[in-house]
């Protein structure tokens, strides 16, 4: 097996352990950084997405998944800077206001960074204010708005509508997930995009950058 | 029937004149009653008074008293957050490891802890009044021993540990204390005039953990908690949030006799598998009952329910707590449909 296609295996088992080693090894036998972080670590999380999404994997594996990507990354990124463009987008992340769960936004940063994109993580309970100040970042191209609570759905609604009156509306798309939330219900409060998991978040933003135009991996 | 003897007969897996109908509400009670959460978890009275207040409005054959999701673990050490207006949670970064959680576990007493005390006199005030006037009064004892490791632990860290086999030992041990507890506190909602008690463990179900974790590091406990429930002649009431339906079959063997799901589970199946082992509670939609009409809610009712007129099997219900704004209107309508078409 290769030393790219062991690495891949290694992300997709979350043998975080394992991984920066790995990567260090791909680096010393000189394959390009580039092919280290797409093909070994990003083409893997992608494919830990799809299972998730398939009821094949669950949150726990997942979890292990990108915190041994995280740790590869961590060895990659001082060969990475100026040999490519790693940024395709960048979004800010919050659980909505009232609202103290992180779990599921975590995720949705961990696989959505995955993809190439900033996520400037807002935090949990997070004030519309907040959602709008952090809109108004020229660089934003998407807004993220997690609920895991039922009882945080208005919350949810109040955010979007604060968001729909923003100046720089047409530069970023609104994107809406969590346990009770529905595609019914984001397309009632105004959201632009709704998915039911993180790994269909992560897919919904590269989509987005590709729509966009930029180089999304 | 009496509203209390229709639960009981429904959990005991007969068949009631109709399908019994209760509310996980204490949110929207105490929005309803202009009392705020740090008012509501700070007073026996205050519990109550809100909770007797929404069932005399509704009519509903049975009280879910509930709090938080974070009484147990606030008794155990951990941190947690208390919002003013917000039921309490744990915070996900818990500062002790494992080993120091087990240890510390051991010397627990619930009796020590406030909230806890506060919570078991809302049991027996509630207790008082429920009996007076013919209400089904289920005390919730809140955690099941697989989430209140997860809180305890915290839950990222908790979730990665379950795929790590070097953690196995220190997580088979916390679940042992976590048993304990869990069970302590039912017996305490039960002697405190519960009817029956309740519980939720939903980071077992497979939104979260996959069915081989769940028969390693749930089921067992499960098991083991139903049969020491049973031998103290305490009926409970399982709540799972998200979706059940790979292990509906283990569940049905821990010997839990009422399970509540939520819309993501297959009720169908569910009722399916469980027949002659549990039965239901739930599975309405809380985000539907916040924001459908009522005409709507009784629809959706009018279809729960038909498959259970005349069968038994059902208490008729949200699947999980509902929003502080739901409407007024559309929980009349809930009752209204479980009486007509029940």
């Amino acid at each position: 097996m290769s030393k790219i296609k062991e690495l891949a295996a290694a992300v997709e088992k979350g043998k975080a352990k394992a991984v920066p080693i790995l990567v260090q090894d791909c680096l010393d036998q000189g394959i390009d950084s580039a092919e280290i972080l797409n093909d070994g670590m990003i083409g893997a999380m992608s494919r830990v997405g799809d299972q998730f999404k398939r009821g094949e994997i669950f949150v726990p594996e997942m979890l292990v998944a990108a915190k041994a990507m995280k740790k590869g990354v961590e060895v990659l990124r001082p060969h990475l800077s100026g040999k490519q463009d790693v940024k395709i987008g960048k979004m800010v992340m919050g659980t909505v206001s009232g609202d103290l769960h992180d779990i599921g936004k975590n995720l949705v940063i961990m696989m959505v960074e995955s993809t190439g994109y900033e996520v400037v993580d807002l935090g949990i309970d997070v004030p519309v204010e907040r959602f709008v100040e952090a809109s108004a970042d020229p660089e934003v191209t998407v807004v993220g708005l997690s609920a895991l609570l039922t009882t945080t759905m208005g919350a949810m609604k109040e955010t979007v509508a604060a968001l729909n009156k923003s100046p720089r509306r047409a530069a970023f798309k609104i994107m809406v997930g969590g346990a009770p939330v529905t595609q019914q219900f984001a397309e009632e409060i105004g959201a632009d995009i709704y998915t039911a998991d993180a790994a269909s978040a992560a897919q919904a933003a590269r989509d987005l950058a590709v729509t966009r135009g930029a180089s999304a991996r | 029937m009496t509203r209390i003897e229709r639960i009981r007969t429904v959990m005991a897996g007969g068949i009631p004149d109709r399908v019994p109908v209760m509310t996980h509400n204490f949110l929207m009670a105490a929005r309803e009653a202009g009392v705020t959460m740090e008012e509501y978890r700070s007073s026996a009275d205050m519990m109550a008074r809100v909770l007797i207040e929404a069932c005399r409005r509704y009519g509903t054959d049975g009280i879910l008293l509930d709090v938080d999701t974070a009484l147990l673990a606030s008794a155990c050490g951990a941190e947690v957050i208390y919002p003013e207006d917000i039921a309490a949670v744990t915070a996900d970064k818990q500062p002790r490891s494992i080993r120091r959680i087990v240890d510390d576990l051991a010397q627990v007493d619930l009796l020590d802890s406030d909230r806890v005390k506060i919570y078991l006199e809302a049991v027996n005030k509630l207790s008082v009044w429920c009996n007076e006037n013919d209400v089904f009064l289920r005390a919730n004892a809140d955690q099941g021993p697989f989430s209140l490791g997860c809180l305890l632990v915290g839950m990222n860290d908790f979730l990665m540990m379950l795929l790590d086999e070097n953690e196995e030992e220190d997580l088979l041990a916390l679940m042992e204390q976590t048993l304990r507890i869990a069970l302590e506190m039912h017996r305490l909602c039960w002697e405190a005039g519960g009817h029956c008690t309740s519980y939720g463990n939903s980071s077992e179900g497979c939104s979260v953990v996959s069915p081989a974790i769940f028969r390693q590091f749930g089921k067992p406990f499960e098991i083991r908690l139903h049969q020491a429930l049973k031998e103290a002649r305490i009926p409970s009431i399982c709540h799972i949030c998200g979706w059940a339906d790979p292990i509906l079959e283990d569940l049905a063997e821990t010997g839990c006799p009422m399970f509540e799901f939520d819309k993501r589970t297959d009720i169908g199946k569910a009722r399916e598998i469980g027949r002659g082992r549990y039965v239901l509670s739930g599975n309405l939609d809380p985000a539907m009952l916040c924001s459908a009409s009522p005409e709507e809610v009784r629809e959706a009712c009018r279809e729960l329910l038909a498959p259970f007129r005349g069968q038994g099997g059902l208490m008729i219900g949200p699947g999980c707590a509902l929003g502080p704004d739901t409407p007024g209107e559309n929980i009349h309508a809930l009752v209204q449909a479980a009486k007509q078409f029940g």
